[in-house]
């Protein structure tokens, strides 16, 4: 029952630019997809390993820039700053959470957020490198795709750039999920449950939540290079600790340790704002009584609610059954 | 909510919202638009609002004389309005968002939104007229853009020149500025003009106005090496908040301050400055009729917002806009528009007295040097530039 829900919701969003042909809607599909990549990433360590980290926007940020350094000042096409971009992020993981990850809890969500207000200072201040407050502009599309007989597949047209994007948020969750399902991601969750249990029976914890924060980074990398390929324009807010601070959102309306939780999560809060804006002022009041209703009667999010409540619903209706 | 019916629709409520973006038109499409994207909550909301009041002051005054003709045809100007938080992703999906409700001539805010919105102009073919002096806009060769205000160039090398005509007593300059490009650069080309004309900058140090209030640590630093003008490259609050801490610190010198900074200053630090205030202000402040007029438009928006350079230059956007849409005789081509534009100043109801514009898209105008002194503004120079090549700012004083 769960692999055609799946089924049919790939496809329909194969099909989506089909029907929904102007640039705005298109574009926030994209900017959905790029969100869920990067929300799924900071779902792998918060949700998955309970870890909080404050300071994934970094690595957002590190993947953006990294794609348009690589890409501007090395000359290196897409295909080839994005892999790359995605590895410096996974390094720099690597590289702070051998210190933060010595701390628990709210000492390690402020050493990450720590991590992120020096890098976006860097950001800021290393004009040379990143050009400062001006930040870098022309960031290219990727090049096109040769294809045997078919020419080649370019990504100059807004519905190629979201399936890109899809293919690669599709790419993700499919990792994430694979990486969930084994053992080390049970290990993970061993770890989420109780990290002094999880030492007691054998499990190296330290070992296994770098591991699940370099991956977490990698896939935040990549978010940022995408978006940094697709906005053609990134600025020291790219690294901003706001935009984890919004993940960390996504991750709380849609659902916390679940696969679809990050996506329901980044499409609500990216069109709410949208539905909104002729609210003006009045629409920051909504969306913080909104949040609160959330946090206070949806503490699993919205993927909780629907499978508490939508799912036996639709099991009576189908299996005329009565269901828990 | 423990009814599971209530929290069922509940859900399809909110997943059901996305289609209310997806499958609606964003905007209608009955007259001329000239869209406005700048931050209208958060901090700087007045900022924001004082750029869009500014423009619909502007199309309130051409709608109130049968708007414009182009063509043959009359048509009236609507200023649609979006929030972009001064983010620059938010800046994109507004642009995007305008596009598809049919605007085609748009003015973002500040330099990362604007040169978001650059990104697009050409590719997405509309008229970019951004209120941001960072170089940068207008020096990449996109051709859909013309800037509103002046460059930070023109601005800081006029200060610099003004304020040794001014106060030639002043030698030893202290520069804070903001951690954005803008200001930055601001800081380094009065630095260059003011050490170009033998005097000295004892000290230039940036720190993020936006987090920052506690300034006794640079202060300290900074006012042992005597400057007599602090020049700080921030907006009227953390000036203020500057001005009172150095006063504490025993600093008896001037502040100068860049276009940013408005009439705010006077009220929230008014003792400090008194007498010892250089500030740029838009033209239209020299016709009490223009100022007049201001006030009254602004005070009948209800809005708490008193006109500041961002309503002078919102106002002035979509006097430009109009005015080109006449010129060029189309109110669609945008690139027409774009030629026309240098053609149509100086105009009447201009309020920050463009002269000319060069073939880039940036502009010569003229700019005011207020003080402020026993509780009042008071206009001490005009200040202008005869070209793009002239080595110095002319300033005439303006008679007390």
């Amino acid at each position: 029952m769960k692999k055609w829900a799946i089924v049919i919701l790939l496809v329909l969003a194969i099909v989506l630019p089909i029907f929904v042909q102007a640039k705005y809607p298109l574009h926030l599909l994209i900017m959905v997809g790029v969100w869920s990549i990067a929300a799924s990433s900071l779902n792998l360590i918060l949700g998955y390993t309970g870890q909080a980290s404050l300071g994934h926007a970094a690595f957002f940020g590190i993947g953006a820039y990294s794609a348009a350094i690589l890409m501007i000042k090395m000359g290196l096409s897409f295909w080839v700053a994005l892999p790359l971009a995605s590895l410096i992020a996974a390094f720099f993981g690597f590289l702070i959470g051998l210190p933060a990850l010595r701390t628990r809890g709210s000492y390690f969500a402020i050493a990450t957020l720590g991590f992120n207000l020096i890098v976006t200072i860097i950001i800021e201040h290393w004009d040379g490198l990143t050009q400062g407050g001006a930040g870098i502009s022309g960031i290219p599309k990727p090049t096109p795709i040769p294809l045997p007989f078919l020419g080649k597949l370019a990504f100059t047209g807004m519905a190629a750039q979201y399936y890109l994007v899809l293919f690669f948020l599709i790419l993700t969750l499919f990792l994430i999920h694979r990486i969930v399902r084994s053992p080390a991601g049970k290990t993970y969750m061993a770890i989420r449950g109780g990290e002094p249990l999880a030492e007691s029976l054998g499990i190296n914890t330290m070992w296994n939540k770098l591991v699940s924060f370099t991956t977490s980074s990698f896939f935040a990398g990549l978010a940022g290079a995408l978006y940094a390929s697709y906005h053609g324009f990134i600025s020291p807010d790219t690294s901003n600790f706001h935009i984890g601070f919004d993940l960390l959102i996504y991750l709380l309306v849609g659902g916390v340790a679940t696969m679809s939780g990050p996506i329901i999560g980044a499409v609500i809060m990216t069109i709410i704002p949208e539905t909104l804006q002729f609210l003006l002022e009045y629409r920051i009041i909504f969306y913080g009584a909104f949040l609160i209703m959330i946090v206070i009667f949806l503490p699993r999010g919205l993927v909780g609610l629907w499978s508490s409540s939508l799912w036996p619903r639709f099991r009576r209706m189908v299996d005329g059954r009565n269901s828990p | 909510m423990k009814n599971t019916g209530n929290r069922f629709f509940f859900s399809i409520f909110l997943l059901a919202l996305p289609l209310l973006i997806l499958t609606s038109p964003a905007f209608g499409q009955e007259k001329v638009k000239i869209g406005v994207i700048a931050p209208l909550t958060g901090a700087i909301a007045h900022t924001g609002k004082d750029m869009l009041i500014g423009a619909e002051v502007a199309a309130d005054r051409i709608n109130a004389s049968g708007g414009i003709r182009v063509g043959g045809k009359k048509y009236l100007l609507e200023v649609p309005a979006l929030d972009d938080q001064l983010k620059p992703d938010l800046t994109v999906t507004a642009v995007r968002r305008m596009l598809g409700g049919g605007v085609k001539i748009m003015s973002t805010m500040s330099t990362g939104p604007s040169m978001a919105a650059l990104e697009l102009a050409d590719a997405e073919g509309f008229l970019l007229l951004p209120l941001a002096t960072v170089p940068d806009l207008t020096a990449r060769g996109v051709k859909l853009v013309v800037r509103v205000p002046g460059t930070n160039e023109y601005y800081a090398s006029s200060m610099a020149d003004a304020l040794s005509a001014l106060q030639p007593q002043v030698e030893r300059v202290g520069i804070l500025w903001n951690t954005d490009p803008g200001s930055k650069f601001w800081g380094e080309v009065f630095a260059k003009t003011w050490t170009g004309q033998g005097r000295k900058i004892v000290a230039s140090e940036g720190l993020d106005f936006r987090k920052v209030t506690d300034f006794y640590p640079i202060l300290t630093r900074i006012l042992p090496l005597k400057p007599e003008a602090l020049l700080v490259i921030t907006m009227d609050e953390p000036v203020s908040l500057v001005a009172k801490q150095s006063r504490e610190l025993g600093y008896q010198g001037f502040f100068l301050t860049y276009e940013g900074c408005g009439d705010k200053i006077g009220e929230l630090a008014g003792k400090e400055i008194d007498g010892k205030y250089l500030g740029i202000k838009s033209y239209y402040v020299l016709d009490p009729k223009k100022m007049d007029y201001m006030k009254e438009a602004y005070k009948k928006k209800a809005s708490g917002i008193t006109p500041g350079t961002l309503g002078a230059n919102g106002h002035e956007m979509v006097y430009l806009a109009a005015r080109a849409m006449e010129k060029a005789g189309t109110v669609t081509d945008v690139m027409a528009i774009r030629q026309a534009i240098p053609r149509v100043v100086p105009f009447p109801e201009s309020m920050r007295g463009i002269l000319a514009f060069d073939e880039k898209g940036d502009n010569f105008s003229t700019i005011v040097l207020a003080g402020f002194v026993n509780g009042k503004w008071v206009y001490l120079a005009k200040v202008y530039r005869k070209g793009p090549q002239a080595p110095k700012a002319v300033v005439e004083y303006i008679k007390q």
